[in-house]
């Protein structure tokens, strides 16, 4: 046999074995298909979301602020629009974005937010860092110093360029108040902390950045508000356990950790992805908050006041069953009190509401609030002059999302 | 030229023969349908995401005990739906688990997927579900210390 004999037997030879091979993969398979067990979908399981990803509302001085962030065709964009009627008509969608290349990564529960500083609007959002840890970047912010109508990419209101995330902002005639989480100094596994950072001028210049708690929750939204004396109140959750929190930065920047809202003594080292809802009554002064646990022994969304400014909290009434997961609330100026939360359903997510007319002693009956909607989720609630707004987003079958708004007055719920 | 011949052709065989990691689609009733697969042999069923930080840490867990552990089988499961199946792959791989078996979310409503796994699950993340040869199960919420994995494994050694 010559050498060329040779090469050509060798050749043949690792062609049937790897002919064998494919053989025995295609054999194997078809053998695991005939077992007891089958592989149920054989399509691809990849769900890729577009349309309404992401909302923020404000309300102030009688204009509805939305904010909405979207995906289209794989692109992220922020849109803006106002209502001067309560949400019966919108104004056109102004893109914030618009002819910036925005690697955005916001989702419902880490949604973009903005604030709002008499003509000063400012939004923030997390970007999208490919091949950082979770994909996860920098903030990023734009601002209109024209109630809305122009946008110009602004500063970051960070000075850490990591990644950061779970925005919490707010807004009132002097200033506007940031909170995110971000890992800039890890104290324990998998924590981030809670920092701050306040601008005077409507987004154009931001102060030095403050840790407020160096180890809360990484991935669970936060919520912030002003109260009309200019303190700002942030609601959050806390690791050891991972209870809801409520402090405040007073007017000298101070921080304050008031208490827990909600004592579940919930003991998680993991991602429960939920936040709470935050409001203020105007003329009681009471605080009213909804949070969320995943204790064994407490599922679900509760109801809390506190009538000392956040030091100390009422028994926790549940809202629903232990299937509610997100949940917000509103107060309006007469103590008129609207829940709102998401539940898992056999179908999927849906939103419900509840009313309170007595400062949360009493609850109506939950009124289903998505119809036939599926997938429904994350409801935000806004207390407006007259009656309030929620709004939230549903998802259909190919994984395009829709905001949807409802009016609700006042004294309608049984 | 005829070596490099050889070398193309052995490299092309070889790469032929390493089979890719399957990935799953998990709809409803998988849950049920792994826990048949699997009774009669301890298992673990652990659900994670990429976005979660205490999953890659469990991961990272997992992947160094099945280097010395070889008494159970791991089942991994993405609750990313939008994950395309070679990022799963990889990010196995990150953690030497390229032969578990794997699983990602695949229904448009992953929610539904939550009560299907456990009524009083809401998505909280990792969790993992500890099976004995007997289809005995306990359920883990948040991050698996290993002093409860050696346990179980003590557990199943006996």
């Amino acid at each position: 046999m010559n050498k060329r004999h040779l090469i050509f037997a060798l050749v043949f030879t690792l062609l049937c074995i790897a002919g064998f091979n494919v053989y025995q993969q295609t054999a194997q398979e078809q053998t695991a298909s005939t077992e007891p067990v089958k592989i149920l979908a054989a399509k691809s399981h990849k769900h890729s979301a577009s349309g309404v990803v992401s909302i923020d509302v404000k309300y102030v001085n009688n204009t509805l602020h939305l904010l909405s962030g979207k995906i289209d065709q794989g692109k992220h964009s922020l849109w803006y629009q106002s209502s001067q009627d309560q949400g019966e008509t919108w104004s056109d969608p102004i893109n914030t974005t618009s002819g910036l290349d925005i690697q955005a990564k916001f989702h419902r529960g880490n949604d973009a937010r903005l604030a709002v500083q008499g003509n000063n609007i400012v939004a923030v959002w997390m970007s999208k860092k490919e091949g950082a840890p979770h994909n996860a970047g920098p903030m990023m912010s734009v601002r209109s110093a024209d109630g809305g109508q122009s946008w110009q990419l602004a500063t970051m209101p960070a000075d850490w360029d990591g990644p950061h995330g779970f925005f919490a902002m707010d807004g009132n005639e002097e200033q506007i108040s940031l909170v995110w989480l971000d890992s800039r100094e890890q104290v324990g596994k998998g924590s981030q902390g809670l920092r701050y950072s306040n601008s005077y001028d409507g987004g154009l210049t931001w102060s030095k950045n403050i840790t407020l708690d160096q180890q809360t929750c990484a991935c669970c939204w936060n919520t912030a508000r002003f109260d009309n004396s200019g303190q700002f109140y942030v609601l959050y959750r806390d690791k050891n356990p991972s209870d809801m929190a409520l402090g405040q930065v007073n007017q000298q920047q101070q921080w304050q950790r008031l208490n827990t809202v909600g004592e579940f003594n919930w003991d998680f080292e993991g991602c429960p992805h939920i936040g709470g809802g935050f409001a203020i009554g105007n003329k009681q002064n009471q605080f009213h908050t909804t949070v969320s646990t995943g204790h064994e022994q407490y599922l679900g969304v509760y109801y809390l006041n506190s009538i000392d400014q956040g030091r100390s909290w009422s028994v926790p009434i549940q809202l629903g069953e232990s299937s509610a997961v997100h949940s917000d609330l509103a107060v309006d100026d007469n103590g008129n009190l609207i829940a709102a939360w998401d539940f898992i359903s056999d179908s999927g997510f849906q939103v419900i509401y509840s009313e309170s007319k007595d400062q949360g002693e009493n609850w109506s009956e939950p009124q289903l609030l998505s119809g036939n909607d599926k997938g429904a989720s994350h409801p935000r609630v806004i207390a407006m002059q007259d009656g309030f707004l929620i709004l939230w987003t549903k998802k259909d079958v190919n994984g395009v999302h829709t905001l949807r708004t409802a009016r609700i007055n006042a004294g309608t719920a049984k | 030229m005829i070596k490099r011949c050889l070398v193309l052709v052995i490299a092309l065989v070889l790469s032929g023969c390493e089979k890719e990691q399957k990935i799953n689609a998990f709809v409803k009733g998988s849950f049920a349908e792994i826990q048949q697969q699997h009774q009669g042999k301890p298992y673990l069923i652990m659900f994670w995401s990429e976005d979660c930080a205490y999953c890659m840490k469990e991961l990272e867990l997992f992947g160094a005990l099945l280097k010395t552990q070889s008494e159970f089988n791991l089942i991994t499961v993405s609750t990313d739906s939008f994950l395309g199946e070679d990022k799963i792959r990889q990010k196995l791989a990150s953690f030497k688990l390229q032969n578990v078996e794997a699983w990602v979310f695949a229904e448009t409503y992953v929610e539904t997927l939550y009560l299907d796994v456990d009524k009083r699950w809401r998505g909280e993340l990792p969790l993992t579900f500890l099976f004995d040869s007997q289809n005995n199960k306990t359920k883990k919420s948040g991050l698996i210390s290993e002093q409860v994995l050696e346990n179980w494994l003590t557990k199943i050694a006996k």
